[in-house]
């Protein structure tokens, strides 16, 4: 103990607390990264014959067992490749029958030959070499190392097997094999064709590259198989089998001239990641997201793939921050930010070794947007607006609500680059949900970024306030920041108020029809008051209390009055309009509504305002209503079926789909006429199912 | 005269029929005319429609036909929104009588029908087949036939209600079949027809609404003019029963007139050998100011 009081007792200890803390952080969020690396930790290569010790990803090829012109004899198994900070390693599991030749072809970026059919051979430069073969290479593949073994024997450096550099003599104009330093298993203690056999190859860099390569340093390998060499009549085997799969078909005769085309390229890093495989990264980059393609490794590669994305560099080179997984060689990235670079690689599931990096930039508008959740105030405006970080070409708002599927087409107006529409809320609670579209040059940007996601309000009436000194009604997207309150005198401790807002829809026929003619709701509010479990609506206070509004309409604050109703009649309150608000002293809590327009009682204004729902589904509880611009004295309703029968009559303009026995009509076409202060009105309507 | 009377108490019954889709595809000007007594008839301008059993007697036609209802005009303001105007009419074609056997007893007739309005529209693409078997006695015959329907409804929304926007947009459809009968004796005609066979629930629509129904009818000839009565059941509401008289004035000019619960009809008709013209003026009498006008041409080759 005495130790922690030391200074340096404590400098270790908070030293070792905060690796503790690091590292407890590092295993909450990277526990998955952090799994992969310990799966595949960097091990040693044992170059026993026996290629158990390779890690999946190390295993670069598995080869069709089927491919060979030759039969299941002369098969080529797999490929690995790996490397430490000595060596390049690697394995290969074959089979060949007699006199066939197994060669490695290394390409390491540095000068070499097109062909190896004319390699002349160490001991005499005149000489063709024994191990020269009639392969050709295309273009981009120019090997300056080979390896190779009769059939299975893998002699190492003996008998003329083994590696060698091919060394350009200038004086001759030729290229000569000449034997270069490696290490390999040892020898196939069997050493006759047709069996399975493994082995093992470490090249030290010195002899690859004169040194530990630069990062970023290319190798390319092509493992070919090979007819032997018949030197007294002339004939040098060509491949007839290769690691990777080959686009030209084999030569029918052994010895057959042969063009390799395809190769593997592996791509030197000297961080955690022995061996880079590179896979051709593809990016396409479209509206908010980014299409990610690779190569799959070898033909028979069937895993799931993480694929790393980033705008911190050294954390991808890391196999840190996020990753999607998938099986499929392709994937989109979602929800991305514009004019960032981002870092893609990916990596095997399971495994450390990482594709080469590649990055990308989306570019277009960048757009911020404060999206709406909640709306109280339903049938009113809300305003939908993001801005952006340029001018846009168009700008477009999508929305739906209720049962519709299908989202509508709005364009936004502009303020500067400032986006917006005022869309009106359904008159009723549900969700509506909205996203936009905005364009420029550069391409489009949606919001919300994830591709068909989208926002969602939840339109609900209903605000509860809790006693306080004054109690803020929140203003139509539930914030606080509304010059609406309530005053708290005459209520007690715990109170507390609920407010459901409303619109004309939503009043029953009662206070419907009282409402003043010639006035229409703007907006209005029940307001009862919760007191322990009860609720009252209406309640009766003590005294008067303060209430002030804010109205949400484009009326001019003078044209609005503030009115309660008693459940017979409207009474309009004492209000003063304060700075664009509707002060009044109430003395009861319950149905309290703004009314716009004033009184002109005149034959003109005796109208219909319109007819909602001639298309209407009554076990829906919809209706077919007549809305008129003032109060009619008289109405007489009649409903009749296609063939002129009457079938409903009533003295209200609401039809609710049902008959005169109350029962709810069958689906067709039926005829109404509506009478009122003189008036006559006829027309068809729909009723669904 | 006896037999006709024996129709009148069930004129009586108090009915309230609600409506139902396609309730008018069984009428054309002359059923119209004479209070819906079809069926039995012995010259209804389309059997298709009908009685499918009057098909194995028709000629090859066409037949045309368009019916338009009249309201008077609204004085409320053309202009109010969400107004779908009471524009209804109906429209049909058939073409047929083609033989389908040697003798000219089996034969077969095609047709399409419509009702629509602005928002809604009804239609019927009919296939009938019908033929009329001798029977040993000399005065009588027997007719039977078929018509196969395919039935569509559509609508369109309230367009002028935002919520409302593509949510009832819709169409849906139905298979169903007639089947009819009339036996002849003298004078006498007596029909029956048995609609909407199939349950109309093989097609989309609900069984609820394309309803089943029986109708027979009745036809006498006295001579110098001739009457029918029929009576129609329908699944789920009471009978309803119409009667139907038609005057001969020359050999090519009658008028006709009838009624039943809900209409008054009258028209004239004009028949040759190859041509005949209908003219029906209905008053539907319980809907102030409301009639439809039903005109059908029908030419025979």
């Amino acid at each position: 103990m005495a130790a922690w009081v030391t200074p340096a007792g404590l400098v270790f200890w908070q030293n070792f607390k905060m690796r503790l803390f690091k590292n407890l952080l590092f295993w909450l969020f990277f526990s998955g990264a952090l799994l992969n690396v310990l799966a595949s930790a960097p091990h040693t290569i044992t170059l026993d014959g026996n290629m158990n010790e390779w890690g999946d990803d190390e295993i670069v090829w598995l080869d069709s067992q089927n491919d060979s012109p030759w039969g299941s004899f002369n098969e080529l198994y797999k490929l690995g490749v790996t490397w430490d900070s000595d060596n390049f390693y690697f394995g290969l599991g074959a089979v060949l029958s007699s006199g066939n030749h197994l060669i490695v072809y290394i390409d390491t970026g540095t000068c070499g030959v097109s062909s190896v059919a004319d390699l002349r051979s160490p001991e005499d430069i005149n000489k063709r070499w024994y191990w020269a073969k009639n392969n050709y290479f295309d273009e981009g593949f120019r090997p300056s190392f080979q390896w190779h073994s009769y059939q299975t024997e893998f002699k190492g450096s003996a008998g003329g097997q083994g590696l060698y550099h091919y060394v350009y003599q200038a004086a001759q104009n030729v290229w000569q094999a000449q034997p270069a330093t490696f290490l390999q298993s040892p020898r196939n203690p069997d050493s006759d064709g047709g069996v399975y056999r493994e082995v093992e190859v470490a090249i030290p860099w010195t002899v690859l590259f004169g040194g530990v390569p630069a990062e970023g340093r290319v190798i390319k390998i092509i493992v070919s198989l090979n007819g032997g060499t018949d030197e007294g009549n002339g004939y040098y085997g060509s491949a007839h089998e290769a690691m990777p799969d080959q686009a030209n078909t084999f030569p029918s005769v052994w010895y057959g001239s042969y063009t390799l085309t395809n190769y593997l390229t592996f791509v030197y890093d000297n961080g955690n990641n022995r061996s880079t495989i590179a896979r051709n990264l593809t990016i396409e980059t479209e509206n908010n997201r980014a299409k990610i393609i690779w190569d799959k490794r070898g033909t028979r590669e069937s895993t799931t793939y993480q694929v790393y994305h980033s705008t911190d560099l050294t954390r991808i080179k890391n196999l840190q921050g996020d990753y999607t997984e998938t099986a499929e060689n392709e994937i989109y990235l979602e929800n991305l930010n514009r004019n960032v670079t981002y870092y893609v690689t990916i990596a095997r599931k399971g495994e450390n070794s990482r594709s080469e990096l590649t990055h990308f930039i989306l570019s277009g508008p960048v757009l911020s947007h404060k999206a709406v959740t909640n709306f109280s105030y339903p049938g009113k405006k809300c305003r939908l607006q993001f801005s952006s970080d340029r001018t846009l070409s168009t700008a477009k708002l999508y929305w739906r609500s209720g049962e519709r599927m299908e989202f509508q087409e709005i364009n936004l107006l502009s303020s500067g680059n400032t986006y917006y529409y005022d869309l009106t809320m359904p008159d009723a609670s549900g969700n509506l949900d909205y996203y936009f579209v905005a364009t420029d040059s550069e391409g489009a940007t949606t919001l919300p970024r994830l591709s068909g996601n989208y926002y969602s309000i939840t339109i609900s009436s209903e605000i509860i306030l809790n006693r306080a000194e004054q109690m803020i009604i929140p203003d139509e997207y539930n914030e606080t920041n509304f010059s609406s309150y309530l005053d708290g005198e005459n209520f007690l401790p715990g109170d507390r108020v609920r407010i459901r807002t409303f619109g004309y829809n939503d009043l029953d026929t009662v206070a419907r029809s009282a409402l003043p003619e010639n006035l229409s709701l703007v907006c209005g509010y029940e307001i009862s008051l919760q007191r322990g479990e009860k609720i009252y609506s209406p309640y009766f206070l003590g005294a008067e209390t303060t209430l002030v509004l804010r109205h949400l309409s484009d009326y001019n604050i003078s044209q609005l009055s503030l009115w309660y109703f008693d459940g017979r009649f409207w009474e309009k309150l004492d209000a003063d309009s304060d700075n664009g608000r509707l002060r009044a002293r109430i003395k009861a809590l319950g149905r309290l509504a703004i009314l716009a327009g004033s009184l002109p009682a005149t034959a003109e204004a005796q109208k219909i305002a319109r007819i909602a729902h001639s298309v209407f589904a009554p076990a829906r509880g919809e209706f077919l209503e007549f809305i008129f611009a003032y109060r009619p004295t008289e109405i007489k309703f009649n409903v009749y079926n296609i063939n002129g029968q009457r079938i409903y009559s009533g003295d209200s303009a609401i039809w609710n789909g049902r008959d005169s026995s109350g029962q709810i009509v069958e689906p067709g076409v039926y005829l109404y006429q509506l009478r009122y202060d003189g008036k006559k009105l006829t027309g068809s309507c729909v009723v669904l199912r | 005269m006896k037999k006709f009377f024996l129709i009148w108490p069930i004129l009586i019954i108090v009915s309230l029929p609600v409506g139902a889709v396609f309730q008018n595809l069984n009428e054309t000007p002359r059923t119209l005319i004479v209070g819906n007594s079809g069926v039995a008839r012995p010259q209804s301008d389309s059997f298709l429609v009908v009685n499918p059993a009057g098909l194995g007697r028709e000629e090859k036609h066409i037949f045309l036909n368009y019916r338009k209802y009249l309201f008077d005009s609204p004085t409320a303001g053309d202009d109010i929104p969400g107004y779908i105007s009471a524009d209804l009419s109906q429209q049909y074609v058939s073409v047929g009588g083609w033989p389908l056997t040697s003798g000219n007893i089996w034969k077969m007739s095609v047709g399409i029908w419509q009702m629509k309005s602005p928002a809604y529209s009804e239609i019927a693409y009919l296939l009938g087949t019908g033929a009329a078997v001798s029977l040993p006695s000399e005065n009588s015959r027997l007719n039977l036939g078929v018509t196969l329907k395919i039935l569509q409804l559509n609508y369109r929304p309230d367009d002028y209600i935002q919520d409302y926007l593509n949510r009832y947009g819709s169409s849906k459809s139905a298979v169903s079949l007639d089947a009819g009968l009339q036996y002849e004796w003298r004078r006498d005609i007596f029909g029956v027809v048995v609609r909407n066979i199939l349950p109309a629930d093989i097609g989309l629509l609900e069984t609820t609404n394309v309803l089943p129904e029986i109708q027979l009818g009745y036809w006498h000839d006295f001579g110098r003019f001739n009457l029918s009565g029929d009576v129609i059941w329908r699944r789920g509401n009471s009978a309803t029963a119409g009667l139907g008289a038609e005057l001969p004035l020359t050999s090519f000019l009658k008028i006709a007139a009838g009624l039943n619960q809900q209409k008054v009809g009258a028209g004239i008709i004009l028949d040759t050998s190859k041509y005949s013209l209908t003219l029906a003026v209905v008053d539907l009498y319980q809907m102030e100011n409301s009639a439809l006008i039903d005109v059908g041409f029908k030419w025979r080759w």
